[in-house]
């Protein structure tokens, strides 16, 4: 490090310490402050600072609770999941048979989403977090609108969770008890909409297993959303078998599900399950939705479990006179022992239960739910107007979603990505010719008959020179990069990328074009792999001091010298070097306008218009 | 060219830079979402809302012009949100309860004039939010050590040498900690916040 002679004066000092002094000073004065007490005292005793002051009482204040909402108290949330890097948890939705559920917020995307926490006696048993995981993954590839998406599984603390979309709605029970009775004709599309769920994970090759009015919500806007899918797998012994009787009488490896809506063949533990036990369950739901009670209502969890393999099914339209035959046939159907006498799929139940949606205009929803449901809203203006077309449909249009605001700019960007796709393209292409002809010149080991021997001896010479180019995570400077990476390929070196981690790296907005995904991430680079390391800006702040890529920058920039390999960067990768003090007294705006400058083993670039000397420089310097 | 230390606010005054608005996004989204719960505008009608806001942001932003006043970007932003409330009250595509029966109406009036309670409610909140929001998202650009330096010093207000001392560095090393994560928070916050 450049350590400053001198103690930099007080009012230095005091921008310094409050990260005021301009980026190329900072260098200096931070080599000088590290060793010197007296500064430090200085540093210590800094001015206030009005953006220090808002940052802290930004963190010391938390925001205020959304309001409307009928959130338990966040205090109940578990500590695991206080300070989760991902989701901030803003309170409690309610209890499960798996655990408890969240509503959160994802951090960075301010989506909402519901997290199930799933309970540690669950998680306690052998294989849970496995089953979990694997479920969760087949799950996640679910896409439909009657089905509630699985986003994700994780874990904090060891707590696992499953982070699912968030639904602004209620669950079919609570519908039922909200509002005493509801019409046939919205139950039936209720329940449509559920087989049509169902069917989409049916051809997904994905069974339910636990089918009841607890797993289907309606939103606010009358959409139908099943959840919890693959996780009756997990929850073997459900909560909801309550009953002593029937945890004695059934293992709980073998039973899933809440007994008033299980199939015949899972009462009996029949390995055979299928989706017609899905369609079992959605018949028990549809019976409990048109006449309040499940299929036996009656007695002891035991006793349940044995109407369904045993009783009859009940004729439902002795419950509720108003319900027709041919919806209690349907019903009677659904509620069949045998699975070969049900529907054999959730789609044919659809189209069956499609003649009695008819007459239930989706509109007249929407007020059933909103009026007396949602009980956040005071007052009830026309609902009406929710689903109707606005006057300007183009404004509805630009609602739903933001235009992506570089939509606009679509084509210049393609443009510009060509191009630019182009330049690599020819650089590659001249660099087959350049190789070609570096071959061809006898500079290296003639290839032919008989020298095999001696290319084996020379055969550190014989591989090209490889440089390692660690490239701006973000904001990645395209003129730099694209030139210099043509320019040393073309010149026969080989080039490895790497980047904070494995993921494409995003170009600086003013000169835009493709994404670079590098090769390595920086932790896993061997600096003894390479004879020369380049940095290419322009977002650089991980690899400088304080950066979290900067112990790995450290690392191979001190391993480079060591072994007296070229360390170069160009344009804002010179800060890198900079500030790892491997520049000396060198300020940015110093070796911005001096061109292409070689120090020993260290290079420099300016700008981009010096790419291509930039370039060649380092190409012949890893060649010696 | 200094692309490295543009503010956000220049990033978005560039050409074409998706990621200075997917943070802008992040950064606000939630901010006018919040702000319109307290509302009591339900979940479905805001989440429209906010996504119209960022649309006339998006689309309105060429022609904003930073004056160099504190809160300018703040208060530009505020009557978006205030300018769209109102076409959605009008068109009666929201339906909000306000606490203690006043009226949506009235409340968007107040946040129009910058001289109300309300207005200077709202930017004070804007200003705590964006502040945490931006330190949540700057924290894993450093190192562990040199963010909880910062931390425990610069915000809560720690002894340094306490800090240096349950950190294993010099107390030196925390002020230079606190220097690095300020310079950065100021070079991002540049024109969104008073700095």
């Amino acid at each position: 490090m450049t350590a400053l002679a001198v103690h930099p004066d007080l009012a230095t000092l005091n921008a310094f310490a409050l990260g005021r002094l301009p980026e190329y000073r900072r260098g200096d004065v931070e080599a000088h402050v590290a060793n010197c007490p007296e500064c430090g005292r200085a540093l210590e005793a800094a001015n206030p600072d009005s953006l220090l002051d808002l940052a802290r009482r930004a963190v010391m204040s938390t925001p205020a609770p959304a309001g409307g909402e009928t959130l338990g108290p966040a205090t109940e949330t578990p500590p695991e999941l206080l300070d989760h890097p991902r989701y901030k948890v803003l309170g409690k939705l309610g209890a499960g048979g798996m655990g408890v559920v969240y509503k959160a917020e994802h951090r960075v995307m301010g989506r909402l989403v519901a997290l199930k926490v799933l309970s540690s006696r669950t998680t306690a048993k052998s294989g849970a977090v496995d089953r979990f995981r694997r479920e969760v993954r087949i799950a996640s590839k679910l896409s439909h609108p009657n089905v509630v998406t699985a986003h994700d599984a994780d874990e904090a603390g060891g707590l696992h969770f499953l982070v699912m979309e968030y639904v602004d709605g209620v669950s079919l029970d609570r519908l039922l008890a909200l509002k005493g009775e509801l019409p046939v004709t919205m139950v039936c599309h209720f329940i449509r909409q559920a087989a049509l769920g169902l069917q989409h994970a049916f051809e997904k090759g994905m069974i339910h297993r636990d089918v009841k009015p607890q797993n289907i919500m309606v939103t606010r806007k009358g959409a139908v959303k099943v959840l919890d899918f693959g996780l009756a797998c997990v929850a073997r012994d459900g909560d909801e078998l309550t009953s002593a009787t029937a945890a004695k009488v059934t293992s709980p490896d073998m039973v899933m599900g809440t007994p008033d809506f299980l199939a015949p063949e899972q009462a009996k533990c029949s390995p055979d399950v299928d989706i017609r036990a899905d369609l079992y369950g959605l018949g028990g739901t549809l019976c409990y939705l048109l006449t309040g009670q499940p299929p036996f209502p009656g007695g002891t969890a035991f006793e349940k479990l044995m109407a369904h393999v045993g009783d009859p099914p009940p004729d439902i339209s002795t419950r509720r006179p108003a319900i027709p035959a041919a919806l209690a046939a349907v019903v009677s159907k659904l509620l069949a022992k045998e699975p070969n006498d049900r529907y054999a799929t959730p789609a044919e139940v659809a189209a069956a239960l499609l003649p009695f949606t008819k007459a239930t205009p989706s509109v007249s929803l929407v007020p059933v739910l909103d009026a007396e449901v949602v009980p956040a809203v005071v007052e009830a203006p026309a609902f009406e107007v929710l689903d109707e077309e606005p006057a300007t449909p183009k404004k509805r249009k630009a609602k739903r979603r933001p235009v992506p605001f570089y939509k606009k700019y679509q084509s210049k960007l393609i443009a510009a990505g060509v191009l630019l796709a182009l330049l690599a393209v020819g650089g590659v292409a001249a660099n087959r010719l350049g190789g070609n002809g570096d071959e061809g010149s006898g500079a290296k080991p003639a290839s032919g008959p008989g020298t095999a021997k001696n290319a084996a001896v020379v055969s550190p010479k014989a591989s090209p020179p490889t440089v390692l180019m660690v490239l701006a995570p973000t904001e990645l400077y395209l003129p730099d990069y694209t030139p210099v990476r043509s320019e040393l390929e073309r010149s026969g070196v080989r080039v490895q990328t790497a980047s904070m981690s494995r993921t494409p790296c995003v170009p600086y907005s003013g000169t835009p074009g493709p994404s670079v995904m590098p090769d390595l991430a920086i932790g896993d680079v061997d600096p003894t792999k390479y004879d020369g390391v380049i940095f290419i800006g322009s977002g650089v702040w991980p690899y400088v001091p304080g950066g979290n890529g900067a112990t790995d920058v450290r690392r191979i920039i001190g391993s480079l010298r060591e072994q007296g390999k070229i360390v170069a960067a160009i344009c804002h990768g010179a800060r890198v070097l900079q500030q790892h003090g491997v520049l000396g007294n060198w300020t940015d705006k110093k070796f911005e306008e001096s061109g292409v400058v070689r120090k020993g083993q260290i290079i420099t670039g300016g700008t981009a218009t010096d790419a291509i000397p930039f370039a060649k420089e380092v190409a012949s310097a890893v060649k010696k | 060219m200094l692309p490295t230390s543009a503010s956000l606010l220049d990033r978005l005054h560039g050409p074409a830079d998706p990621t200075a608005w997917d943070r802008l996004t992040a950064v606000y989204s939630p901010l006018i979402r919040g702000w319109l719960r307290k509302q009591n505008v339900r979940d479905d009608d805001a989440e429209d809302l906010v996504q119209e806001v960022l649309v006339v942001v998006v689309r309105r932003f060429p022609d904003f012009e930073h004056n160099g006043r504190t809160g300018a970007f703040r208060a530009w932003l505020r009557m978006i949100a205030v300018n769209v409330s109102r076409d959605f009250w009008k068109a009666r595509r929201l339906r909000p309860a306000v606490v203690g029966g006043s009226d949506f109406g009235a409340v968007l009036d107040r946040l129009a004039d910058p001289t109300d309670d309300l207005s200077r409610e709202w930017d004070k909140e804007h200003d705590l939010f964006v502040a945490r929001r931006l330190l949540e998202i700057l924290r894993p650009q450093f190192e562990e050590k040199t963010w909880t330096a910062f931390e425990r010093f610069a915000l809560k207000g720690e002894a340094a040498a306490e800090v240096a001392k349950d950190l294993g560095i010099t107390s030196n090393a925390v002020f230079i900690a606190k220097s690095r994560v300020l310079a950065r928070l100021r070079e991002e916050a540049a024109g969104l916040l008073d700095s």
